[in-house]
């Protein structure tokens, strides 16, 4: 009895402490966000604030665009997702339904492509939209990630996961390739679809080498960029206001996944588990 | 009339040998015709050649006399019920009913109708709403059969329609299938392993094995004149007994005895026409006996066969033996309720009840030389 | 033939126009026949010419600039293998590559092993194990940019919340990116943190994967929990770990936010690693064919770890 119940609490407490591991950064963002500045670099410091200092937001609001960099930010993330889904579904439907020479061999060099990370070709890519004169554009910044290798691949394998039978019953049933693509295939690959959306859409807003090196003023610029110029702009340690700006790029992102927290987890972590 | 014909069909898959080849096959306008045969047989490529779902490699196909090789799978007047039945998932049961007739541009109220007629015809009323996963395999397989109905086709295909189903709902659909096709009075065609399907529903069964027609004739005929080893093989349950005659020849000249005796003992090969080269009997056309006591039972032109009990299965209406005798194993259907012992036992045959055939397993006819006098 | 050329002229629009009528259902057929076959190629190729020109031909392009002198302003010079050259004999780059290699190395070994231990401690399906679960995934979707400036806030010399920690357990302060002895490592512990959550979900539902009976024949067989680990557990979910490793290494050589913002490599070159090398000489030095050289070998590098990767799946690793 008492082993069990000292297991019990030896348990509690290491769940408690990994908690805290992972919690405790984003409960100091938030608490620093609320904090004066002279709360913030108290020595030792306060665990909570008595009076939550919301002018903080108000202040990393100002001090950047930062409405017209949010709409830049959902400009680049919707753009992305809807350029991906007009390449992606496609081109996923064709691997996983069509015999077509050379298939294998586009599918192997769109595998490659997954391995290529866009911190290894920001250069030649930024000399390619530069030589274009499409530096600023939200072009260079949709463009590139237009499709998706993975997206591909996952919903290549949903796609592949329908059985033969049901095509062919859609083809007596006087359906056309599209029809049957758009009523059967896409109605059952759904969940697929809504995991992709939310995985890219994340991977878009939260996304800060991109827009930082393709682009030179704040036209274009989208919020994790504003967010990092806060750090910059601001004189000495002004933390709280750097929090407050970070604390608006990272909510919308963890009430999704308080919402979504399934289909998050599967979209990002679906290429392990295959 | 011949309804559909295939005339001169191969099949060939691009790697491997050719699944059919030379194929002439007819289908009766109105009959109930069952492709029946092991796995790897043909009869579903077969079927989906006749759908349109699958290419013909050389040859005609020919639906109501018209070439339809260059006709899209929609457009052939049939409907079709899959293995799994192929029903769409993210639709309910009446859009899925409805799906077809939409592509078609039926107009709504006419849909309507049609809905209501066939969903009364088999029973789906109270499911109409309901997404197939919400569904018991009898009622999905029912959503199959409506789907297949409402579009008023010339020729219903199925393709193993009940084997995803259990053994008593099977039994029940079967029946249901039966009155159905009476009801519609349209072509059937319908493709099974199972020889109990073919029996119990088929107007015209045609057996295949290896991409070629080995038997085809109505359910009696296929029973009472199998025309060779497979097709006495294949169908009943247990299957025809089958013994090489060479082997009892061989025996017989060695022991100086036959194990297969009337009065006197005879070699089977004396009955038989003098090439045959394999015996058959059914199960259900022998009997068993214990040596000694019922030898005397015997009629005048009864043989028997040697042997020892190795199983017995009680099933109620019948016993079902298993006897090993010198020549191979042979199954006795038994009516006689109070079973043998196991150990030594009689196979008692009529000679009547034998069927020859000869070196290339083809069934010999032979009206006067089967009767031993 | 010759004849009445007339004659001819007609008779061709004849059977012009009679062939045309004829022949109209083939036509249609062999149009039908076409577009059927083309079909796939026009589904793939928005995706593909999309990753073509944005993946494919960057790479080339820049193993193309590795091999000239160029600044932006003026034209290309080509310098053949010069920038390899000058980078091999340039002291500074060995640094950044061993700091990458180093950074490399212990962020995959930790956020690995740590996330084994996780694993093994979470796998069983409990609601508290799924909420730390969960607890554990969020940094891994939650933006770089703001996990880098929360640290660099915990990691503040003089304000900073692990400072106040140490100081609670009577230790020293630490530099943490200050040092040149600590900065890397501060890096690498933030990148543990922030990747060992998508590590352990992996691992988890690679160990749940794991057939029961497995376990079941074990514990007949009288098999610790140890030996069960080592030769089952281990053993079965070795693909993963291979992917999972894999994935790290790419992950860690692509670094660059933490550095950028953290410690711009410094102090004194301790952290600077090959992505923000390549994004100083391209963008601060405008030294393009020098940097190209750099991706050039951040490329082979990728490369190398993803053969090695497909080489060893395809003998070294234990299949489900």
């Amino acid at each position: 009895m008492a082993k069990k119940t000292l297991k019990k609490i030896m348990k509690l407490v290491v769940n408690t402490l990994i908690a805290a591991i992972f919690i405790m950064p984003f409960y100091w963002m938030f608490l620093t966000s609320l904090k004066t500045l002279v709360e913030a670099i108290k020595v030792p410091p306060n665990f909570w604030v008595t009076v939550p200092q919301w002018i903080n937001y108000a202040t990393a609001f100002k001090a950047i665009p930062f409405l017209s960099m949010l709409k830049n930010s959902i400009i680049v993330a919707t753009g992305i997702m809807i350029c991906q889904f007009i390449t992606v579904i496609p081109a996923a439907y064709a691997f996983a339904r069509f015999q077509f020479k050379g298939k294998h061999l586009i599918f192997g060099i769109m595998l490659a492509t997954m391995m290529i990370p866009p911190q290894l070709i920001f250069l030649p890519v930024f000399l390619m939209f530069s030589k274009w004169g499409l530096i600023n554009s939200y072009a260079s910044l949709i463009l590139p990630f237009a499709s998706s290798a993975f997206g591909i691949f996952m919903l290549r394998q949903t796609f592949m996961q329908v059985p033969e039978e049901l095509l062919e019953a859609a083809r007596l049933d006087h359906a056309s390739e599209f029809k049957i693509l758009w009523r059967i295939m896409l109605p059952i690959a759904r969940p697929t679809v809504v995991t992709l959306v939310l995985f890219s859409f994340i991977t878009a807003w939260n996304d800060y080498f991109w827009p930082f090196v393709l682009t030179t003023n704040n036209d274009v610029r989208t919020l994790p960029v504003g967010i990092a110029s806060l750090f910059n702009s601001s004189s000495g340690v002004n933390y709280q206001i750097v929090m407050a700006g970070n604390v608006m790029l990272v909510a919308p992102v963890l009430i999704a996944f308080f919402f979504a927290q399934k289909q998050i987890i599967k979209g990002f972590t679906y290429m392990g588990e295959k | 009339m011949n309804k559909i014909e295939l005339v001169n069909i191969a099949k060939a898959y691009e790697k491997g040998t050719p699944v059919i080849e030379h194929l002439n096959l007819n289908i009766k306008e109105g009959s109930f015709t069952v492709l029946v045969g092991p796995s790897g047989c043909g009869k579903s490529t077969i079927l989906r050649i006749i759908a349109g779902l699958e290419k013909e490699t050389s040859g005609d196909v020919l639906i109501e006399g018209k070439n339809v090789s260059d006709i899209a799978p929609g457009d052939r007047q049939i409907a079709m019920v899959f293995q799994n039945y192929a029903l769409y998932p993210t639709m309910t049961v009446r859009e899925n009913i409805e799906f077809g007739l939409k592509n078609i541009k039926m107009p709504k109220a006419e849909r309507q109708a049609k809905i209501a007629e066939i969903s009364k015809l088999v029973d789906l009323e109270p499911y109409l709403s309901r997404k197939p996963h919400q569904l018991s395999g009898g009622q999905r397989q029912r959503v199959a059969l409506a789907r297949a109905i409402v579009k008023n086709p010339s020729v219903f295909l199925m393709d193993e329609p009940l084997s995803n189903l259990d053994a008593k709902l099977r039994s029940q659909i079967r029946t249901d299938l039966i009155e159905l096709y009476r009801k519609l009075k349209t072509t059937f065609v319908y493709v099974t392993h199972d020889q109990v399907e073919a029996m119990s529903m088929a107007t015209d069964i045609i057996l295949l094995d290896k991409g070629k027609i080995q038997h085809r004739g109505s359910p009696a005929d296929i029973y009472e004149n199998p025309s060779n080893v497979f097709t006495a093989r294949f169908i009943g349950s247990p299957p025809m007994n089958i013994l090489s005659v060479e082997a009892i020849d061989l025996e017989d000249r060695m022991d100086k005895e036959s194990d297969l005796i009337g009065k006197e003992p005879i070699s089977i090969s004396s009955i038989g026409p003098h090439h045959a080269r394999y015996v058959g009997f059914r199960p259900e056309h022998s009997r068993i006996a214990k040596r000694c006591p019922e030898m005397n039972d015997l009629s005048i032109n009864e043989l028997f066969l040697e042997g020892i009990v190795q199983s017995r299965e009680m099933l109620g209406d019948h016993v079902l033996y298993k006897v090993k005798t010198k020549y191979g194993e042979v199954y006795v259907k038994s009516f006689q309720l109070n079973m043998v012992d196991y150990g030594a036992c009689h196979v008692v045959l009529n000679p009547k009840d034998l069927m020859f055939f000869d070196g290339n397993q083809n069934r010999i006819e032979t009206d006067e030389e089967r009767c031993y006098t | 033939m010759m004849k009445s050329k007339e004659g001819a002229v007609v008779l061709e629009q004849q059977t012009g126009m009679g062939l045309r009528r004829v022949s109209f259902d083939q036509i249609k057929c062999k149009v039908r026949q076409y577009f059927k076959q083309l079909m796939p190629y026009g589904m793939v190729l928005p995706a593909m010419a999309i990753l073509g020109l944005f993946v494919l031909y960057p790479i080339f392009y820049m193993i193309y600039l590795s091999f000239f002198k160029w600044n932006l302003i003026g034209s290309k010079a080509f310098v053949g293998l010069h920038n390899f050259i000058r980078l091999f004999s340039d002291k500074a780059f060995w640094e950044v590559l061993g700091n990458s290699f180093q950074y490399m190395f212990f962020t995959v070994f930790f956020a690995i092993v740590l996330a084994i231990i996780l694993a093994v401690y979470l796998k069983r399906e409990t609601k508290a194990n799924k909420l730390l679960q969960s607890i554990l995934f969020t940094p891994h979707i939650v933006s770089l940019i703001s996990i880098t400036f929360v640290w660099m806030w915990l990691m503040d010399s003089n304000y900073g919340f692990l400072n106040y920690l140490l100081s609670i357990l009577g230790l020293p302060a630490m530099g943490w990116l200050t040092d040149s002895n600590t900065a890397l490592y501060s890096l690498i512990l933030i990148s543990v943190w922030k990747s060992i959550g998508y590590n352990t979900l992996i691992l988890i539902s690679a160990m749940q994967a794991v057939p029961k009976y497995l376990y079941e024949a074990a514990s007949l067989d009288n098999a610790t929990k140890w030996t069960s680990f080592f030769k089952i557990t281990l053993p079965m979910i070795s693909p993963t770990l291979f992917f999972l490793t894999l994935m790290n290494m790419i992950a860690a050589f692509k670094v660059f936010e933490p550095v950028k913002i953290m410690t711009q490599g410094g102090p004194m070159n301790a952290t600077n690693t090959l992505v923000y090398d390549i994004y100083q000489y391209g963008f601060t030095f405008y030294k393009i064919g020098y940097a190209s050289a750099l991706g050039v070998v951040l490329m082979i590098i990728i490369g190398i770890c993803t053969i090695l990767y497909f080489a060893g799946l395809s003998h070294r690793v234990h299949y489900r």
